[in-house]
């Protein structure tokens, strides 16, 4: 009996069923490269002339006041949104606030507007604000739904049980707020913190048009304005160690939450929410007024100047709008075609190659913007030339940018789906690749969607690659709000912003559908 | 029992939700230092009554008092952190963000968190040792001892738990139970213990309080509780149950005639006016082998012959369903020596004497009529 068992298993192991080997590995294996090679390109350009150089760069006052600068803008802004998030979350999640349905999703929305949109209303609302309270401003309101949403999320898995058990161990509300609730949404808290600063650290399009110069800025500066684009490098390399080390830092706090996540359960009931009483009137007003500066500066400044244009014809508009489309729905289906054998092979065969090819992709996505653009330049002019300023390397580039997007969500839809399902339909006589098509990808296909939808949202939005990258004579909504805005045509602007915020909602509604039909499953 | 040595006392508690009347005048009384179980199916309010006991929820009308103290009535009722119950909720609900000893310290004045008392509770439980490790890092049963721990920590007045085995396998769930019942005794701890298993119930607590569609229909300890339950459906919660509907009332005192012939009962029979049921446990019918007659005398008068229907084994008897020539269902337990097959004729003979009942009322939920 024993034996037998035995070389049943070693056959077993032997033959393993494979996922469609070939056909999974190499799009994984490209994805992955796409989304590694630049930076590594980019350390190596910047150390080309050695190390000499790099020293001298980063030493120079201005390189110092751009690093000044950028830190004190994303402490700033970081320390602001996070504040504002929490206490959003605090109301909506866990007070007796009126409307709250309504609340919830409005205050989420200012996630939707690109910072560079917010900031060109900004600029013809407020005459000419200055730059540093300017961009503050602007990043603040358009970055606090990065904690609010997480914040929001972890009060909501909050087990009722917890508190009621603390209650009853002799803790007064406030006692278990600063007991029990702080310390279980602090790494929600943090994670999101980290997220701003993140985005602040690689925001191009507010700072350079609130003239507000960080490193961001001080890198297109550099490439714009010198035939020797060594420097730029060196300013990228500077910001991607950077921005390395806050990667870091939310790693850690991830690994924390994931063990709080693992010990609590979906809660059946939700917790009491506490009971505004007086104070109801005054936080609605609160509330009010967190949504009229974030959304409603924008919002009024854009369809005021939409009506005031008198130059608006659609020709004008369906240009920039095809361009958009065209490169973030390319960019969204090449992105979703790598990300599915990546997040395939992660979660059926897990080992060392595939989550090194996973985690690789995520890489991408902590970068900014301007520093993978300025990485394909150098690899477009030196070794892409047909490709170099044509769609394929803006796609190329959308790829190594968003990526992991489609990954993470892609990832998590095909977890859901039971490899017993896999199973059966293999043993039904259906090959590999087939029970992908029919049967994982079929279950999976809300998240995938959202995935996609998730690419083609950002990529409607993105501004520094496509600047950098695009045709020439290809004007998406992005650049052309950019470039309008950048010799202060604020009313020429507005269609396009128009258009970019009607886009972007869009996207965002088809994504909330996808995941409503992936959460119903 | 006297309500002056009662730690816990409710009386006409009542609480609507929206649509649903969770309890309706539930009324119940805790001795101190003794384990009550509130039994139910799911549904009949206990949890409701548990949350009220606790201060998590207000009731409409009624009162509760804990010890001489009254902590919900009309006009008050007292914030959970200051009622000195003590819960242990379904799945242990330990604070994930912080170890085992400050789980156990949770309730006890800020300098004595992870002091004597938290290494005496630990040591208590059996978890000495396991200090510094995180919720997530201990098993099912650990997590509850933890929760044990935590509660008893700040020596509450009452102790409320809340189905706190339900979610562990059978072997943990039943070692669990005669732990905490050894622990509950040994510290004196009045303890309050909701579920809906009749077995968890009735081998663990002193007092069972029945309920159903948010009444106390019946409370006693569970021998009275199994031996005379108030109803028909009482009779079929706490335990299995034949229900022989009585065809006359006998001439003699204390036998009335069934479809299975006379039967003695206990309790009044003259009150039992119209139609009335009489009830038999399944070990009070005693199964004769009438196939593979060894000699034994079996055929006596008081013998009804049956066929057996189906048989479920428990290893230490088992249940024996048969059907009376004159087609009625019953259930027997027999010892599991006495070897019997379907479709095998017996007979039945009924010891000890049988409840008198009235009949089964369809008035209530049927939803509810199942635990």
């Amino acid at each position: 009996m024993r034996s037998t068992d035995q070389s049943f298993s070693r056959a077993s192991v032997r033959h393993r069923p494979h996922l469609g080997g070939a056909a999974l590995v190499l799009p994984a294996i490209v994805g992955a490269v796409i989304a590694l090679v630049p930076v590594v390109y980019l350390a190596f350009r910047a150390t080309e002339r050695g190390l000499r150089p790099v020293v001298v760069e980063v030493s120079r006052p201005q390189t110092l006041t751009l690093i000044h600068r950028s830190a004190v803008l994303t402490i700033a802004t970081t320390v602001l949104a996070s504040l504002l998030g929490l206490l959003c979350a605090l109301i909506v999640g866990a007070t007796d606030i009126r409307c709250k349905r309504f609340w919830e999703v409005v205050l989420a929305l200012p996630l939707a507007i690109p910072t560079y949109v917010v900031a060109y209303t900004w600029l013809g609302t407020f005459s000419d604000p200055a730059p540093f309270p300017g961009a503050l401003g602007v990043l603040v309101l358009s970055c606090y739904p990065y904690v609010y949403l997480p914040v929001l999320g972890a009060l909501k898995r909050l087990d009722p049980a917890l508190t009621e058990v603390a209650r009853s161990l002799g803790n007064s509300r406030h006692q278990v707020f600063r007991r029990v609730t702080i310390p279980l949404v602090r790494p929600a808290l943090t994670s999101g913190s980290l997220l701003v600063a993140l985005y602040v650290l690689s925001d191009f399009g507010a700072v350079s048009l609130m003239r507000y110069d960080t490193l961001t800025q001080g890198i297109y500066l550099s490439y714009v304005g010198s035939f020797d684009r060594t420097p730029a490098a060196i300013l990228g390399l500077l910001l991607v160690s950077i921005t390395a080390g806050v990667v870091i830092l939310e790693l850690r706090t991830r690994g924390a939450t994931a063990a709080m996540v693992s010990s609590a359960r979906t809660p059946q009931r939700s917790t009491i929410p506490a009971s505004l009483g007086r104070m109801q009137a005054a936080t609605q007003c609160f509330l009010v007024a967190v949504v009229a500066a974030s959304l409603g500066i924008p919002g009024s400044a854009l369809v005021r100047w939409t009506i005031a244009s008198d130059t608006l014809d659609i020709s004008a508009l369906s240009r920039p709008l095809g361009a958009t489309l065209i490169a973030a729905l390319t960019g969204a289906a090449a992105c979703t075609a790598l990300a599915v054998p990546i997040a395939v092979l992660s979660v059926r065969r897990p080992s060392r190659a595939t989550s090194f090819l996973e985690s690789s992709t995520y890489l991408g996505h902590s970068l900014p913007g301007i520093v993978i653009a300025l990485a394909m330049v150098f690899i477009g002019v030196r070794f892409l030339t047909p490709i170099y300023q044509r769609l394929p390397l803006l796609t190329i580039a959308y790829v190594a940018l968003f990526l992991p997007l489609a990954v993470a969500a892609t990832r998590s839809s095909i977890v859901q789906a039971p490899p017993a399902l896999e199973e059966a339909s293999r043993s039904l006589g259906v090959g590999p690749l087939a029970t992908l098509r029919r049967v994982t990808l079929r279950i999976s296909a809300p998240g995938v969607a959202a995935g996609t939808a998730l690419v083609a949202l950002a990529g409607i939005k993105e501004l520094p690659a496509t600047l950098l990258l695009r045709p020439t004579g290809f004007d998406t909504l992005a650049t052309q709000i950019w470039t309008d805005t950048s010799v202060a045509d604020y009313g020429r602007a507005a269609p396009a912003a128009m258009a970019m915020v009607v886009l972007g909602g869009i996207s965002l509604a088809i994504l909330n559908r996808a995941n409503h039909l992936g959460g119903t499953r | 029992m006297s309500t002056q040595d009662a730690a816990l006392t409710i009386d006409g508690v009542t609480k609507r939700f929206r649509q649903v009347q969770a309890l309706d005048g539930a009324s119940m009384v805790a001795p101190t230092g003794t384990l009550t179980a509130i039994l139910g199916p799911s549904g009949c309010g206990k949890t409701t009554l548990l949350r009220i006991i606790a201060g998590f929820e207000v009731p409409d009308a009624g009162t509760v008092q804990i010890g001489e103290r009254l902590v919900a009535g009309p006009d008050r009722s007292e914030p959970p952190e200051l009622r000195s119950v003590g819960i242990v909720p379904q799945d242990g609900s330990l604070f994930p963000h912080i170890n085992v000893q400050d789980n156990v310290g949770f309730g006890l004045p800020f300098k004595q968190r992870r002091g004597f008392r938290t290494a005496e509770m630990l040591e208590l439980v059996g978890l000495s040792g396991f200090e510094k490790r995180r919720p997530h890092e201990l098993s099912g049963g650990q997590q509850q001892r933890v929760a044990l721990a935590r509660c008893l920590a700040t020596s509450p007045s009452v102790v409320l738990l809340d189905e706190p085995f339900a979610a562990l396998d059978a072997t943990l769930r039943a070692e669990l139970r005669s732990e905490t019942r050894r622990l509950l005794r040994e510290t004196a701890t009045t303890a309050v213990l909701v579920t809906h298993d009749q077995d968890e119930a009735l081998s663990m607590a002193d007092t069972v309080v029945l309920m159903r569609a948010g009444l106390v229909i019946q409370s006693g300890s569970p021998g009275q509780l199994y031996a005379n339950p108030v109803d028909t459906w009482a009779a079929q919660f706490v335990g299995d149950a034949n229900l022989l509907p009585v065809t006359s009332i006998g001439l003699n005192a204390g036998l009335v005639e069934t479809s299975i012939g006379s039967v003695s009962v206990r309790g009044d029979t003259r009150s039992a006016d119209g139609p009335a049921i009489a009830m038999l446990r399944p070990e009070q019918l005693l199964v004769d082998d009438l196939d593979h007659d060894d000699g034994r005398p079996s055929s006596s008068n008081n013998t009804v012959r049956a066929v057996v229907s189906q048989i479920v084994f428990h290893g230490h008897d088992h249940l024996v369903s048969v059907v009376t020539e004159s087609g009625l269902r019953l259930v027997a337990r027999a010892p599991s020596h006495q070897r019997l097959n379907v479709g095998q004729r017996v007979g039945l003979r009924v010891t000890g004497t049988a409840l008198l009942m009235p009949p089964p009322q369809h008035t209530s939920h049927p939803d509810l009529e199942q635990s």
